[in-house]
């Protein structure tokens, strides 16, 4: 049967009032024509509204990571919040991007949580829906020194999961609560814990039922275990730096970044679930890259990062890597690129997403070989910047996949 | 040549009995394949009877499923304008096949018909979806109906 010929009516009628024929034609449509669909009828609504709809869908289409959003950075000459499609397919839908008084803090398949003036939502990009937080102290702005986490994942439970690291009034010791949407309440978990004092809680990274998050001088991994609510403290270190890999910040990059208010930033890694894996990389901010990736042997159920990928970018070809005077009156020499994420590049390779001030290309690991992914408009600058080598106007990138779910 | 193919009975709405050969049902029907393994099914003397499925449509399961059996190999550009020809029927025998492969749990049928059906929906505003279906009662009250109207004009 061709595309334009119509289903004749008493069959169209039948299909349209089984509801489980109905749900499987309708979890196969593209994302714009369920978002259109949704008023065609009530029932269509609820029916689409559903987050079993959404879960199913999730697993019929097998969504991946499709674009990135970018915080905007230091940098006041571009304060918008950006997104791109990692393909450069023509698509008749785009993301709802947040408006520009709001940051990104997390995002976790499709949904995002957004810090926008002392409010913290739920945001789901894809439908523009979003939901004011509550917070689990008397108001965001009145809490102890916390930490946020989201933990979302259509493919194994229903709903999203906060999970709130604070400082506890012992000294390197933390406390968890956890908000689930089901509830709609926090609740306080496990008992207290020690962290290493440059544990990243800001940065936590949600893979397969845990939200990971490391250490980069301690080199430690903490994650919190979403079956058993609780911190586990069971993850090999960190591996080691190859010899000529700085991570520890050379001396001119700690200098720079007390020079430039980011001392207790250290951007010298990236934790990014891809591949069915999660992986790690880590750069030092110069030239070489290395990409990890943690391999758990269920028989022993002991678990260590296996070095995948190095790359130095000297050999390369990328002509993006060009000397640049990082800061006006600063005399260090660097190279003006910054690294922003680790996505899927096919089926089972990787690329990293590299921004140079021009543009965003992918570099893929397995040969090397670069992509262009976006062109940035707005020519910088480079006088403007008030970056070093690893940290350009962007740093960080926040992952969009499509998605239905409810905020 | 080895043992002779072993073929199974199937009964369509109207009686006719059609004998298939039972590698080809049980590879892509689970719920015979289901009958066969727990042996409800005895090769001497039963038929499976097929109460809801009429001869024609009962015939395209069978060359459906004897097609994808003997050409799995074929290339995926063949089986795809194999599928093609196959589906080029009227909407009421479409319906038909959507219902067979899902009482006799063909999932890669089910699959196809699926998204034969999508892609007749896909890209259509609201106005057509509501006629395609023949929905006469969307059942949003007149304010939402006019609301979502003026809020989303270009859905419908």
């Amino acid at each position: 049967m061709s595309d334009d010929k119509e289903l004749i009516s008493s069959s169209a009628e039948a299909i349209e009032g089984n509801i489980y024929l109905l749900t499987e034609i309708l979890v196969r449509v593209p994302l714009r024509d369920v978002i259109t669909f949704k008023r065609v009828s009530k029932r269509w609504f609820s029916l689409i509204s559903d987050p079993y709809f959404s879960r199913y869908r999730a697993n019929i289409q097998r969504t991946t990571v499709s674009g990135v959003f970018l915080n905007p950075g230091m940098d006041p000459v571009d304060p918008e919040l950006t997104f791109f499609y990692l393909d450069k397919k023509i698509r008749r839908f785009r993301p709802k991007i947040p408006d520009n008084s709001s940051q990104i803090l997390q995002s976790c398949n499709g949904l995002i949580m957004l810090f926008q003036g002392e409010d913290v939502f739920m945001y789901n990009p894809t439908t523009g829906d979003n939901k004011p937080l509550p917070s689990p102290f008397p108001s965001f702005d009145e809490s102890p020194f916390a930490f946020y986490s989201l933990a979302f994942d259509p493919l194994r439970f229903l709903g999203y999961k906060l999970i709130c690291i604070f400082e506890s009034s012992k000294e390197d010791f933390y406390q968890t609560m956890i908000y689930s949407s089901d509830s709609g309440v926090w609740k306080h978990c496990g008992s207290s814990f020690s962290a290493p004092y440059d544990m990243d809680f800001t940065h936590g990274v949600y893979f397969k039922n845990s939200v990971y998050w490391i250490s980069i001088i301690t080199k430690t991994t903490l994650r919190f275990d979403l079956n058993k609510e609780c911190v586990k403290d069971d993850m090999p270190l960190l591996p080691p730096e190859p010899p000529n890999h700085n991570v520890a910040a050379p001396s001119y990059l700690n200098s720079m970044r007390t020079y430039s208010g980011l001392s207790n930033n250290r951007y010298g890694y990236i934790l990014a679930p891809a591949c069915g894996y999660m992986n790690l990389v880590v750069f030092d901010c110069e030239f070489c890259i290395s990409v990890f990736r943690l391999k758990e042997d269920y028989s022993s159920s002991s678990r260590s990062w296996i070095l995948m990928q190095s790359v130095d970018l000297r050999r390369t070809n990328l002509e993006t890597i060009f000397h640049v005077n990082l800061i006006e009156n600063y005399s260090s020499v660097g190279y003006e690129y910054s690294i922003i994420h680790l996505i899927e590049d096919g089926e089972d390779e990787m690329a990293l997403l590299l921004q140079r001030p021009d543009k965003v290309i992918g570099l893929r690991l397995k040969d090397h070989t670069c992509y262009d992914v976006f062109d940035i408009k707005i020519k910088r600058n480079p006088g403007h910047y008030c970056s070093f080598p690893g940290v350009m106007g962007w740093y960080r990138a926040f992952e969009y996949v499509e998605s239905l779910a409810c905020v | 040549m080895g043992s002779p193919v072993k073929k199974i009975m199937l009964c369509s709405s109207e009686k006719e009995i059609f004998s298939v050969e039972e590698q080809v049902m049980v590879q892509h029907s689970v719920i015979i394949n289901n009958m066969i393994e727990d042996g409800s099914y005895n090769h001497e003397e039963s038929k499976i009877p097929l109460d809801c499925v009429d001869s024609k449509t009962l015939k395209k399961v069978i060359d459906y499923c004897t097609h994808h059996t003997h050409h799995h190999n074929d290339n995926q550009e063949d089986l795809e304008a194999w599928d093609a020809q196959f589906l080029n029927v009227d909407s009421n025998g479409l319906y038909d096949l959507l219902m067979a492969a899902n009482y006799l749990e063909i999932r890669n049928l089910l699959d196809l018909i699926y998204g034969t059906i999508k892609n007749m929906i896909k890209g259509k505003k609201i106005d057509e979806i509501r006629r395609i279906f023949n929905i006469k009662d969307h059942g949003f009250t007149p304010e939402e109906e006019e609301q979502n109207r003026k809020e989303y004009p270009h859905f419908y």
